[in-house]
């Protein structure tokens, strides 16, 4: 095709025949102090709490503090552009951050702006980054599992969609691998995933990225990066641009237009990775701004910062959408220091904690959770029926288990019932353990632990049950079919269904013991 | 502007004691003189600002020149006060804020006009009525001129600003023709 330049000087020329001019109406304040990423404003009077503003050069700014004679905002962009008596203009806008199907499988920054370098996202809605977290009224109780597709979790510390858990420990502990395997578990499972990662290194960020899409997550998954190089100010927005974009998503059905009774909204995961950088970057924030510090220097008002964010989870009844956002926080401890400012006040918000352990993770133990000190508040009524009969019996083996084989340590002179248990508690351990990025659906789990604590992995060797496992999952694939299908539509093991499996199980020993 | 939290209470303290009306302006002008005076005058700022020089000579000198304007015994007090609290660095904000707090009681606003070219006294005293009529207010207008506006005026009253200039309008033509 060929373009001709008085065509283009045509159209250009019928734009400017049609530019409105009209007068530019704007309150207007002078940056007084700038520096650190934070400004202060003379004037403004009339300026909102949390108003986005537009100051020279492109660079946005929003309004924190509301003073007799200034207005303090952080800065939002390149800040040493800015200079003292530059002008600054309010929007009227409430900070917001773009949304929509078209994020899905992008690398965005913390104001929803690509950072993948695969062109500019269309989206034609835009939520604000606050909001107030959906009411009483409009939710409903935790009852649908969201699972991650590993055992130790999902039979012991069980997740249920719209519920809030925090995942806790030390550095190198493998809080963000639980973080991955769960997005890697949801294909197929309609579960929009988003990861916020705030004050992380590029690096580590890239190497998520690069992770989620070797398993084909991106698909459904949209990575919210604010790294370490980036300004505190845009750390701190970063998991409520997440939260808002998976608002989009929870409040909006798949035509894109608001849920309803018969527009069904859409179940989001997100995980915050991690809050105790958060908490940091907002500390820095504060102090910068002079508001007062407590314990550990945060702000007075840390806990409402992580309680509004984390409110915001939540599962929507039928007559909205029946939409869900289920919120995984992380955060990191120092030395195993759960009882620090910011891990209780986050501990106390969330429904539950998985706790994971150097200790346990340098011995092996992978995924390194600790199970006497990691719960589900709310997760019990998400658990299919099957997993629930079989994982009470799992949590109390596991912690005799532990009790006895503290003492055992002192002496071998034990009787035999206690034997059984110290061997029951190994075994059990053993198949709890489960390498990185490998999730496993609910019927395999199921009918595994149900070896483990029914006894038929008792006379095999500790060594030997990991080939136990790949066995018996091979096994029941390629003989008993059924068996699995059953447990997922049926749901619990009823008298039957039982007689199949341990059927089933004594055909796999038989062979597997000869083998 | 730099420390207009501590200008602002020195000036309502004195507008408060002075009262208003025809005295307040006195003292405005008077206050506005001494702030132009230690801006422009290094010899001014030497004398009163040097710690060498003794409080008490600081205090005779600020408080002579109120008597040799015939500023009402308030002032003389003010004077004292600023001195004995070290603030005189800080009078010409005060003197500013005075001004902005006395034409705030006296129901006028302060406003700027800036033009890309002079403006003569007929367009300004048509200015000043039209924007006496928008403010059902006295106006005090500030006529600024700067040629980077190429065309039009960029009127502002408190911190609301009217850009109706050409540059304006140029940048947002820039801005629809880019965005398409």
């Amino acid at each position: 095709m060929e373009i001709r330049v008085d065509e283009i000087s045509k159209l250009i020329r019928q734009q400017i025949e049609g530019f409105d001019r009209q007068t530019d109406m704007a309150e207007v304040g002078t940056v007084i102090s700038v520096g650190d990423g934070i400004a202060r404003i003379y004037g403004l009077e009339k300026a909102m709490a949390g108003e986005l503003l537009e100051l020279p050069h492109g660079v946005m700014g929003m309004t924190l503090n509301l003073e007799e004679d200034n207005v303090g905002a952080v800065l939002l962009g390149e800040t040493t552009l800015i200079k003292e008596g530059d002008q600054v203009r309010r929007t009227g806008r409430i900070m917001e951050v773009p949304a929509g199907e078209a994020m899905l499988g992008r690398v965005v920054d913390a104001l929803g702006q690509p950072l993948d370098g695969k062109g500019p996202i269309q989206t034609s809605h835009s939520n604000p980054i606050e909001r107030i977290a959906p009411g009483v009224v409009e939710r409903q109780p935790v009852t649908e599992p969201l699972q991650t597709g590993l055992k130790a979790i999902d039979s012991m510390i069980p997740i249920g969609r719209g519920q809030r858990e925090l995942i806790i420990g030390d550095r190198q502990t493998g809080k963000t691998a639980i973080a991955l395997d769960t997005i890697i578990n949801q294909k197929g499972a309609g579960v929009i995933c988003i990861y916020v990662a705030i004050g992380q290194k590029q690096s580590t960020v890239a190497n998520v990225v690069k992770t989620l899409e070797e398993y084909g997550a991106m698909d459904y998954t949209i990575v919210v990066a604010a790294t370490a190089s980036t300004p505190a100010p845009l750390q701190y927005i970063a998991p409520y641009t997440g939260c808002a974009i998976g608002e989009y998503f929870q409040f909006n059905g798949e035509d894109g237009q608001p849920a309803g009774a018969d527009n069904k909204g859409r179940a989001v995961l997100l995980v915050y990775d991690d809050l105790s950088k958060h908490a940091a970057s907002y500390r820095e924030i504060s102090l910068l701004l002079r508001r007062p510090p407590g314990r550990e220097a945060y702000p007075g008002d840390v806990f409402y910062l992580h309680s509004r964010l984390l409110e915001r989870a939540s599962k929507l009844n039928d007559a909205n959408g029946g939409g869900s956002l289920t919120a995984l926080p992380i955060i990191e401890t120092q030395a195993g220091d759960i009882s620090a400012y910011i891990p209780t006040n986050v501990i106390s918000i969330t429904d539950g904690q998985i706790f994971l352990e150097g200790d346990l993770f340098y011995s092996g133990i992978r995924p390194a959770v600790n199970v006497g000190l990691s719960v589900s508040r709310v997760g019990g009524n998400a658990q299919i029926k099957a997993m629930k009969s079989i994982a009470g019996t799992l949590r109390l083996s596991l912690a005799q288990y532990r009790e006895m084989a503290a003492f055992a340590q002192f002496g071998s002179d034990l009787d035999k019932a206690t034997q059984a248990q110290l061997n029951r508690g190994r075994r059990l351990t053993e198949i709890l353990k489960q390498a990185q990025y490998a999730p496993q659906s609910v019927d395999k789990q199921v009918i595994l632990i149900y070896a483990g604590s029914k006894g038929f992995l008792d006379d095999v060797e500790v060594e030997d049950c990991g080939k136990f496992e790949t066995g018996l999952y091979q096994f029941m694939d390629l003989n008993h079919q059924d068996v699995l299908t059953d447990i997922v539509a049926k749901g619990k093991l009823d008298d039957e269904l039982e007689a199949r499996l341990v059927s089933a199980m004594k055909a796999f020993k038989e062979q597997f013991v000869t083998t | 502007m730099k420390d207009r939290k501590l200008a602002f209470r020195y000036a309502r303290a004195l507008l408060s004691s002075v009262g208003p009306g025809e005295p307040a302006r006195q003292v405005e002008r008077f206050l506005l003189g001494v702030g132009k005076t230690m801006e422009e005058s290094r010899e001014m700022r030497e004398v009163l600002l040097d710690p060498a020089v003794a409080k008490a000579d600081r205090m005779k000198l600020l408080t002579d020149l109120a008597g040799h304007y015939d500023m009402p015994v308030e002032v003389h007090r003010f004077m004292d006060t600023v001195v004995e609290h070290r603030r005189i660095r800080n009078i010409p904000e005060m003197a500013e804020l005075f001004r902005e707090l006395r034409e705030a009681a006296d129901g006028i606003v302060p406003a700027s006009v800036t033009t890309a070219t002079p403006m003569d006294d007929a367009m300004t005293a048509r200015v000043r009525l039209a924007l006496e009529k928008m403010t059902g207010k006295n106006v005090r207008l500030t006529v600024l001129v700067d040629p980077g506006l190429i065309g039009g005026a960029v009127t502002r009253i408190g911190s609301m600003v009217y850009d109706g200039s050409l540059e304006t309008q140029l940048k947002m033509l820039r801005n629809q023709l880019v965005e398409g």
